[in-house]
């Protein structure tokens, strides 16, 4: 740990970074982690994976049975709306609110070799108000025993990680002729949504229904060229390059639910 | 506005440090209860209040205490050099004269906003910003609470960890927390960078004269600030000079938002200048002073 946190600052590329992290990490028992820009950090754009080494297996478990609409932790992790103090799994999964989907997740988890695990919230920045502008996330689970050393030792790691990541990240969106950062994670992107207009999401609310543009242009009282372009922008705006790709994403992203 | 207050010019301050250290007892002690600070005074002074320490005390246009801080060299003792030495796991604190620890930071009023719009905790961290820069400090070190830890991630900082996380308290009723020492470099840029982020454009500082400043409610560009206290601090002597200085300047600038770094340097550097007409003050107080010709030409 005093090795990473004596150069953490002087990381140049994720890769790097995220080698050296996992040292200790995986030292203290954590084999999964992932650290998600929740929202307000603009140069990721629709990408939130910010840094992760991830259990293998686990992962190919979790997307095919499509854990991540239901899984507890994120929606947890999210809900945070203070400047949050980490959480254990353990005490997450206590609360009586779980549905018996969110409690099969920290069991599969559990047999997986995610004993246990711990959240660290992120609030980066606030306004003059107080009010968190920009929000991050670190999960992270393995054969691990709850305590208070833990605790702090992975609380300031993945700490001390972010702010890394986040300059590298900036450095990066300077960079680049879009102001965008490429993909560097090589995880599936998370999508947000919320820059939608009212009249892109009007068009693909009857989009995601199954009508065909013109039907919609017919509700809409416009011509099929403009309900075309709305959803051109859109493709272009989020990189997708056909309408069924937005289409299948909006529905796993449950925009419109 | 922010009063820079050190040993030099405390006199100049009447009972202020002694109502921030009540006011201290009353935080710490009382309200936060860190029993150990306790004193029979009701007067939170420590061993590192010492001459070589620094106050930065924000105060409204009643005098009324609203945040503090205290800056020490780490040539000098400090918490982190002495009672937390061991919360520092990575290195060993710093002792140097170009690095000074920064504690006792308390804030009473969250809400405020000086006229500028600035709350208090802004205009405290950029006070001192802007004073390690003036000073040529290259670090501050400090203990801080875990909770702001993720804060300096927005910042363009240079930040170093001394030590890992700790928790501390939560005996003898003591409140129970989590903080970690960490270093700070500070430069030029950094601060330059940091007040454009929050921007920090309209000045903060107040002159630091205490009592005797002509103008006690105005706001002044840090360069006229710093001039002030680095010609009080090599000529303890001309105080009355400073301020009929600083008279002159009020009465004549009634108006104009601050005195340009050009002509405070012109003033404050010429210690023969100032020598030469020390005893104005009557005459500039008395509104029948005239610019001497030779000050003129400085």
């Amino acid at each position: 740990m005093r090795e990473f946190m004596a150069c953490v600052g002087k990381f140049q590329s994720l890769g790097d970074m995220v080698d050296a992290l996992q040292i200790p990490c995986r030292t203290l028992g954590v084999h999964h982690l992932i650290c998600v820009s929740a929202f307000g950090f603009s140069a990721l754009q629709d990408r939130k994976v910010m840094f992760a080494y991830l259990d293998n297996d686990w992962i190919r478990h979790y997307n095919k049975n499509k854990y991540y609409i239901d899984d507890a932790l994120p929606i947890g992790a999210l809900a945070l709306k203070d400047w949050g103090e980490p959480f254990w799994w353990s005490d997450f999964l206590c609360r009586k609110d779980l549905t018996k989907l969110q409690v099969k997740i920290f069991r599969e988890a559990f047999d997986f070799g995610l004993k246990e695990g711990l959240v660290v919230p992120i609030p980066v920045s606030a306004d003059d108000e107080n009010q968190i502008t920009e929000y991050a996330y670190v999960s992270m689970g393995g054969d691990i025993v709850k305590s208070d050393e833990l605790e702090n030792a992975l609380r300031l790691m993945v700490t001390a990680a972010h702010g890394t990541a986040r300059r590298i990240y900036l450095r990066k969106a300077r960079e680049s002729k879009t102001g965008l950062v490429e993909d560097v994670t090589g995880i599936s992107r998370n999508i947000d949504f919320s820059g939608l207009t009212a009249r892109q999401k009007e068009v693909l609310i009857w989009i995601c229904e199954g009508e065909k543009p013109v039907e919609v242009a017919d509700r809409l009282g416009v011509t099929a060229g403009v309900i075309n372009d709305h959803i051109k922008t859109v493709k272009r705006k989020y990189y997708f390059s056909s309408t069924g790709e937005l289409v299948k994403a909006l529905h796993r992203h449950r925009v419109f639910l | 506005m922010i009063h820079i207050i050190n040993s030099h010019n405390q006199y100049l301050y009447g009972d202020i440090l002694d109502q921030m250290f009540d006011l201290r007892h009353k935080i710490f002690v009382e309200e936060k209860g860190w029993k150990k600070l306790e004193r029979d005074s009701k007067l939170d002074i420590d061993q590192f209040d010492t001459d070589d320490t620094v106050y930065f005390l924000k105060l409204d246009k009643d005098e009324r205490i609203l945040g503090g801080m205290r800056l020490v060299p780490t040539s000098c003792p400090t918490q982190l050099g002495t009672i937390f030495k061991q919360w520092c796991h990575f290195q060993d604190p710093p002792e140097a004269a170009n690095i000074w620890e920064w504690s006792r930071y308390f804030i009473v009023d969250k809400k405020y906003r000086s006229k500028a719009g600035y709350p208090v905790f802004y205009e405290l961290f950029f006070s001192i910003l802007e004073y390690a820069v003036h000073k040529h400090i290259i670090a501050l070190t400090g203990f801080l609470e875990a909770i702001t830890l993720p804060r300096l991630n927005a910042l363009p900082w240079e930040i170093e960890y001394l030590g890992n996380i700790v928790t501390y308290g939560g005996r003898n009723g003591e409140p129970k927390g989590k903080g970690a020492a960490v270093k700070v470099s500070v430069d030029k840029r950094m601060l330059r960078i940091t007040k454009r982020m929050k921007k920090m454009t309209k000045p903060y500082f107040a002159l630091p004269l205490g009592e005797e400043s002509p103008a006690p409610h105005r706001v002044f560009n840090s360069n006229v600030c710093f001039q002030f206290l680095d010609f009080m601090e090599q000529h303890p002597e001309h105080i009355d000079v400073m301020i009929g200085i600083a008279t002159i300047f009020h009465d004549q600038r009634q108006g104009s938002r601050e005195f340009t770094r050009e002509e405070a340097q012109n003033w404050l550097s010429n210690e023969v200048a100032a020598e030469s007409y020390r005893g104005f003050k009557d005459q500039a107080f008395g509104g029948q002073f005239v610019l001497p010709t030779s000050l003129k030409e400085q």
